[in-house]
């Protein structure tokens, strides 16, 4: 697949998911239920709930809890990785020194126990999932800043930084242009997109839990569901007779899509 | 006959810590009150033993580095310590060759990319002409079959070749070429050499430090020998054969030329 | 003269490009055999091949290699996949024949001492040595190629690139080998350094009656260390 056409692609599920968010009920819509677990040929576009709702809500429900604190760690990540490479280029012992002693001590961290304390120590009338995806991001920055590190040194870091100045192109070219844009970018974007991915699944796993346990949900109030609930609803398809294939169908297509999308955003941002 | 090069007293000295983090750093004399001059058109060859300061030298002269004492001049333009911002108007004129080629090249950009920047970003090339100006002078190089392919793809001669493309691009008054024929053949040598000099401007001046002798007799106007940071001889190669023991032993370590 | 080493007609041939032919070579105990030419020739193919190394797919296609004091057998004949031929040469490699590579770093395990490196390197004579004969032997081989006692305790990242030069001939000649390539071992010494450790490489060479084969591209080396001379050019001229 083309850079173009993957970029075409990456930015076409960005809308969808965009605009799904955005498009999102602040609250569940009312139940009726006679309609209650209606497939998707009678009650276009995706059919409807236990209680008669329309599952498109729950879709564009779980977007907007989950899109865009997805994007703000992925973001996060990938511009920490960016400092990291270009701090690499600076050759600064004392800096690069610091990095790695930060980067062993938040890397020897076991991410999901933070993040699950994290989630338990936020006072209950804030139930989001930006605070976890910001811990998340966080503890994900040293491994990505390390990769964009590396990239720097094979490209010749700070010899290559004196070459180019020596040649008379000034520290923004040098840096914005050469370094972070055409060759940390890969390395950059695919540490992004990773995160992005796996926060997002990270909020569908909490949710899941959280409703296996009927708890509330860690990561969003209780006025709004997310795709775990389609989980919930569509698993038992597979074991019992119960008519819900359809909600099942629905929540694993959207976290496909969402794979999809990063790694066309990979793809699109690859080196030549 | 102008002066390009005007160096005074130069001295530079660093700290090279030891092998263990407890031991005492030692101080390391690269450079102990070296003069250079360089008139325009002149090619000087900088030789001498490894660690004989030829690199740090260089260094110093085009500002990579700062002395720690004496006067660079450049052009009669005080260069020495002056801070980068003013530089870097007048680095096209004073370029550098690195001794690794590859640590110069983006390798995200093919080689006609890398001269086109060059000229439209340093030399005010407008736009309608880049694309043959940067034609002529791959084709000078022996590049133009090549002049679509990354670095990765070149050898190590023809990525050399890329890096003399750029800087020959800026027509510079001085080119510092540090070991530019180190890790290629004889026959190899005596190419990459004319791929340089033969590019130049005639009034350009030419600094080429190196530990081979052999292949820059033939082009240095003055050969200058540094040895523990100090100037030992300044040998003139048509003039004959040069005094000093170790100038002989780099030329011809092997005496298979016989004794003068 | 005592011949140690005989190999013709060596053929390898790397996916559809000839690197060598018909190359043939004689190793003769305390001589030097330059292998001399431009880059690109097939020094260090040519090199490998006679320690069983091949790299490349279908690799050697023609040529016998015999080592007389082990016997009239050929060890380059059929089979010659790349995994076989490896398989065959690794009792010899390291004991009847060593490899200097061009780059002492490579030569040297950088996590190592060199003491260490040199003991591992002198247990693979025959006889095995006992542990005060390593211990001599170590000692002995540092003196030979001009470092002190203390570079047994160093790391090969603490020494200078001379000092690596010579750690890795020390090791290379630790196991008493009867033939000894040295690649490029010239590459990236001022001229003063590069007659240095040439001459240390022929000295040790010469000591141990063992046969040196000198990949070189500097004329003057060949001229005045090599008792014989094999020159390859190489066959595709635009190669490099």
């Amino acid at each position: 697949m083309s850079r173009r056409a993957a970029a075409a692609l990456a930015l076409l599920v960005l809308i969808l998911a965009g605009g799904l968010a955005l498009t999102a009920p602040g609250s569940l819509p009312a139940a009726e239920l006679s309609r209650a677990y209606l497939p998707p040929w009678e009650a276009p576009p995706f059919g409807t709930d236990q209680r008669g709702r329309p599952l498109w809500a729950t879709l564009a429900q779980g977007a907007s809890v989950l899109l865009g604190p997805s994007l703000l760690a992925g973001v996060l990540v990938a511009l920490a990785a960016t400092l990291g490479g270009l701090a690499r280029c600076l050759a600064l012992p004392w800096l690069d020194a610091g990095i790695a002693l930060v980067g062993e001590l938040v890397g020897s961290l076991p991410r999901m126990v933070v993040v699950l304390v994290a989630a338990l120590l936020l006072p209950g009338g804030a139930r989001s999932l930006t605070p976890l995806a910001l811990v998340w991001a966080a503890l994900c920055a040293p491994g990505a800043i390390d990769e964009a590190a590396a990239v720097a040194e094979r490209l010749g870091g700070a010899r290559f930084v004196e070459a180019l100045r020596a040649h008379g192109f000034g520290w923004a070219r040098i840096f914005l242009l050469h370094l972070a844009v055409r060759n940390l970018r890969p390395v950059v974007v695919r540490q992004g997109a990773e995160v992005t991915l796996q926060v997002a699944f990270l909020e569908i796993a909490l949710s899941y839990l959280a409703q296996a346990d009927d708890q509330p949900s860690l990561t969003h109030s209780d006025r709004v569901r997310s795709w775990a609930d389609l989980l919930t609803m569509g698993y038992p398809s597979l074991v019992l007779d119960v008519p819900t294939g359809h909600a099942l169908a629905l929540g694993v297509g959207a976290m496909a899509l969402l794979v999809v999308g990063t790694h066309a955003a990979v793809r699109a941002a690859r080196a030549r | 006959m102008s002066e390009v090069v005007r160096a005074r007293g130069l001295r530079r000295r660093f700290e090279v810590p030891g092998a263990w983090p407890w031991s005492p750093a030692r101080l390391v004399t690269a450079l102990d009150g070296v003069d250079l001059d360089v008139a325009a058109g002149e090619v000087v060859a900088l030789v001498g033993r490894s660690g004989s300061g030829k690199t740090t030298l260089a260094r110093v002269l085009l500002g990579l580095e700062e002395p720690d004492g004496g006067e660079v001049h450049l052009e009669r333009v005080r260069w020495d310590h002056l801070p980068e911002r003013t530089r870097r108007a007048r680095r096209p004129r004073y370029q550098y060759v690195p001794q690794d080629a590859m640590s110069a090249l983006d390798p995200q950009q093919t080689v006609r990319e890398h001269v086109v920047e060059t000229l439209a970003v340093l030399a005010a090339v407008p736009r309608a002409e880049q694309g043959r100006e940067a034609d002529v002078l791959l084709g000078r190089l022996g590049l133009k079959h090549r002049a679509d392919a990354l670095p990765r793809e070149l050898s190590g001669g023809e990525q050399r070749r890329v890096t003399l493309a750029r800087v020959l691009a800026l027509r510079p008054r001085l080119v510092v070429a540090d070991e530019p024929t180190s890790g290629l053949d004889p026959d190899r040598r005596a190419q990459v050499l004319g791929d340089l000099l033969g590019n130049l401007e005639a009034d350009a001046s030419c600094v080429l430090v190196t530990h081979d002798l052999d292949a820059v007799e033939e082009v240095a106007h003055r050969v200058i020998v540094l040895h523990e940071g100090r100037v030992i001889e300044t040998w003139t190669p048509r003039a004959g054969r040069p005094a000093h023991a170790l100038t002989r032993a780099l030329l011809d370590p092997w005496q298979t030329r016989g004794a003068s | 003269m005592s011949l140690v080493a005989s190999l013709r007609g060596l053929t390898v041939v790397a996916g559809g490009r000839t690197l060598v032919r018909g190359v043939d070579l004689e190793v003769v105990a305390g001589r030097v055999t330059a292998l001399a030419g431009p880059s690109g020739a097939g020094k260090s193919v040519t090199a490998r091949a006679c320690l069983g190394v091949v790299e490349v797919e279908p690799g050697v296609t023609e040529g016998s290699l015999r080592f007389p004091p082990l016997g009239d057998q050929d060890w380059l004949a059929p089979p010659r996949a790349a995994g076989e031929l490896r398989a065959r040469f690794a009792p010899l490699r390291g004991s009847y024949l060593a490899y200097a590579p061009q780059s002492a770093a490579s030569a040297l395990n950088p996590g190592r001492t060199i003491g260490r490196q040199l003991e591992l390197a002198v247990g693979r004579r025959a006889p095995a040595p006992d542990r005060a004969q390593v211990v001599a032997l170590v000692r002995d081989g540092l003196a030979e190629v001009g470092l002190p006692e203390e570079a047994a305790r160093a790391l090969p990242g603490e020494l200078s690139g001379g000092q690596c030069q010579r750690a890795a001939l020390a090791v290379a000649v630790a196991a008493a080998p009867r033939v000894l390539f040295a690649d490029e071992p010239e590459t990236g010494l001022d001229p003063v350094l590069r007659r240095q450790v040439v001459e240390l490489l022929v000295e040790v060479g010469r000591r141990h009656a063992c046969g040196i084969v000198l990949i070189t591209h500097h004329a003057d080396t060949v001229a005045r260390v090599a008792d014989d001379v094999v020159r390859l050019v190489p066959i595709d001229p635009e190669a490099s």
